[in-house]
């Protein structure tokens, strides 16, 4: 679904980067950071826990608490205005009206107090305005998109009376409400069984093609990314290190960190021999210089991949990597 | 051979609700008539989603919850007689790694404390020889001995997990339970671990009952798969076979819901309709039939017989028509599934032919 020529993107991130309060001051976690979603194109934002991928997710929306982290540089371009410049209250329309997100756990993103037929209304008269009837009906018309049985009858229903499966159409159904061009999905099957992970992955790309909104699609599950995403942008301490076309990117790994990734997953590897990345990720407080993964990279070389920092270049029209050896480098990916 | 572990016929019901006079309102049935068997050196995945009754199964056979019924015999001694110390000292053989590596181990004691706590409880080693040992366990798990002296905060998720099993191997254990031991990693973390599971067996002879709801895990760990659903075992047999043929129907949605990198791997999808049933009122019949593609009329009243079906075992009538003593061959289901949507009703007993063949 990518859309390719002179249109603009829908959503651009720049230079991104994030400090959060440490014992030894503050640190950045998030680092020079930029990626473009198009409209209507579904981005993957993958990586393992502490890359920075749900900080970089937060942040479009402004969401990182203030203390401890905070956004100290970049632009994050929406609809042709730059987020990072808009008042507390321009951010609160834009926040379930234009841009909505749906997190991992639904339970604890749902109030306990009030029926799920009344969140979805709340969210829709929000933004939208108009009766309590309408909204109520808007609500039942959602719950009924989202493949939830008896929506009728069950918007009436409070949240501990669902099921996790239907927890998280509950909360795609407040997302989608006012229609946003753009979703921000964190983690939104992780905590689901594979069953109905299958059900709500089904239903996102059904909504997708039939809404035809944007989705950042945060996860850490390269399966779940080649099945809906468009694009894949990795990221690796803080840093995107690769971002491609998903079938191509797979197939045919341009940073040794993608590559390792790809060789640790079972699914890909029956009978074989798994090969780990060594080594652990670096703690934000203490960044290797040069290239961040070269302690851990089989194909390290010093004196060029210790010392400067390596900078996100394209190599292909849809592939940049940040890795000196890119072009000598030949990685093996999955089959298509 | 010898089977390492034969548990036979488990039954394990849980009261969650009594009313005033203590007696039970309501029960969960989270194990029914499950047994398994796991050889020395052997790895035996245990799959299903949650409340599936995988965890309750790992528990009933390390002793930690009584079954209501059925035995638990572990190198032909039957544990589930045993009492007092003759089951403290059986105990050493069968140990269990959990999930959470954050909860499991004790923040406040050093990690050479925690890996030795087992031989302090079992009395089977002096102070001197626990210190020795906890330093022999951490270099087993690819820790440093220095790190005998820090605190489970120092360490990260993976670490952590390497500090639980060097604390399940401690009392050298014959069968080591892994319960959802790498759910909670990131992948290259997760990928080490069980690379260090594998080389572990190898040298020290182990066998492991692998609890995962995770299939490719299972898969690629795994000499036999069982499956279970609903606190009941459908599908038993080679990891391979299982896999690759499926042949009870919940076995085939499952693994044609796993999202595959690779796109000529992912299979067609078998979507499965609803929510699993509550364990506290269970479907009559296949406690499947209310998801199931098949469904035929039979399922909704009889409960399937688990059927030995060449090396492995389905309970599923689809897969029962031919009874197991007049022909060894696999039924190939999968021809068949296109048919059984127009079953004949049929109130037969299980090891009839319910029709559609």
């Amino acid at each position: 679904m990518t859309l390719n020529g002179p249109q603009p993107p829908l959503l651009s991130v720049r230079d991104l980067e994030v400090q959060f309060a440490t014992d030894e001051g503050m640190v950045p976690v998030v680092q020079g950071v930029s990626f473009d979603v198009a409209p209507g194109e579904v981005v993957g934002l993958v990586g393992e826990s502490g890359c920075g991928k749900s900080v970089t997710s937060l942040s479009i929306l402004r969401l990182i608490n203030d203390p401890p982290g905070r956004i100290t540089k970049g632009e994050i371009h929406f609809d042709g205005r730059d987020l990072l410049t808009l008042t507390e209250r321009e951010m609160q329309e834009i926040r379930g009206g234009r841009i909505a997100m749906v997190f991992q756990e639904p339970m604890t993103s749902l109030d306990p107090a009030f029926t799920v037929g009344e969140q979805i209304a709340a969210t829709y008269r929000r933004h939208r305005g108009g009766s309590q009837r309408a909204a109520w009906a808007r609500a039942v018309e959602m719950m009924n998109l989202v493949g939830i049985p008896s929506a009728h009858r069950r918007a009436k229903d409070y949240p501990h009376m669902f099921s996790g499966g239907m927890r998280q159409r509950v909360m795609i159904a407040i997302a989608l409400c006012c229609e946003p061009p753009l979703l921000i999905a964190d983690e939104p099957t992780t905590a689901l069984d594979v069953t109905i992970q299958a059900q709500v992955l089904d239903l996102l790309q059904d909504l997708q093609a039939r809404m035809g909104m944007a989705i950042v699609f945060v996860t850490h599950d390269l399966g779940v990314v080649s099945q809906v995403c468009d694009r894949v942008v990795v990221m690796y301490a803080g840093q995107v290190v690769e971002t491609g076309t998903t079938g191509p990117l797979f197939q045919g790994p341009r940073h040794p960190y993608t590559h390792g990734l790809l060789q640790c997953l079972p699914s890909e590897h029956i009978g074989e021999r798994l090969r780990p990345i060594p080594g652990t990720v670096p703690p934000p407080t203490f960044m290797p210089p040069g290239c961040r993964f070269h302690p851990r990279c089989p194909h390290a070389q010093p004196g060029r991949c210790d010392v400067d920092p390596v900078p996100l270049l394209p190599i292909t029209s849809t592939r940049s990597t940040r890795c000196v050896r890119a072009e000598e480098l030949v990685l093996e990916g999955v089959p298509s | 051979m010898t089977a390492l572990l034969e548990a036979e016929h488990l039954s394990k019901t849980f009261v969650t609700r009594r009313n005033l006079l203590g007696r039970a309102t309501t029960t969960v049935a989270a194990v029914v008539d499950f047994s398994i068997t796991i050889e020395p050196r052997q790895t035996v995945g245990l799959v299903g989603e949650s409340g599936s009754g995988k965890s309750t199964v790992g528990r009933l056979i390390a002793q930690l919850v009584p079954a209501d019924t059925g035995t638990v015999r572990l190198a032909g001694r039957e544990l589930s007689a045993l009492r007092g110390r003759e089951l403290r000292v059986a105990r050493r053989d069968v140990q269990v790694v959990f999930q959470d590596p954050f909860s499991s181990l004790d923040p406040s004691w050093t990690i050479g404390h925690v890996v030795t706590e087992g031989l302090r409880a079992q009395r089977i080693a002096n102070r001197r020889e626990r210190e020795e040992r906890a330093v022999e366990l951490l270099e087993l798990v690819g820790l440093r001995s220095d790190h005998v002296r820090r605190y489970p905060y120092e360490f990260s998720g993976g670490q952590r997990q390497r500090i639980a099993i060097a604390r399940a191997l401690a009392l050298e254990p014959k069968l080591l339970i892994c319960d959802e031991a790498v759910s909670a990693l990131d992948v290259s973390t997760q990928a080490a671990i069980l690379l260090m599971l594998e080389d572990l067996q190898e040298r020290l002879g182990l066998s492991y009952l692998f609890i995962s709801h995770d299939l490719s895990v299972v898969r690629h760990v795994s000499d036999r798969i069982a499956v279970m659903y609903l606190g009941r075992l459908v599908e038993e047999g080679p990891a391979a076979a299982i896999y690759e043929d499926p042949q009870h129907p919940y076995t085939q949605a499952l693994l044609s819901a796993i999202p595959h990198v690779s796109r000529s791997k992912a299979r067609a999808r078998i979507p499965l309709v609803g929510d699993l049933p509550t364990p506290t009122n269970p479907p009559p019949g296949c406690v499947f039939h209310t998801r199931c593609p098949h469904v035929m009329d039979v399922c909704r009243e009889v409960v399937p017989v688990s059927q030995a079906v060449g090396a492995r075992s389905v309970a599923c009538h689809l897969v029962s028509p031919i009874s197991s003593h007049e022909s060894k061959e696999e039924p190939h289901v999968s021809a068949q599934l296109g048919s059984a949507a127009s079953p004949e009703p049929t109130r037969q007993l299980p090891e009839g032919p319910p029709g559609g063949r």
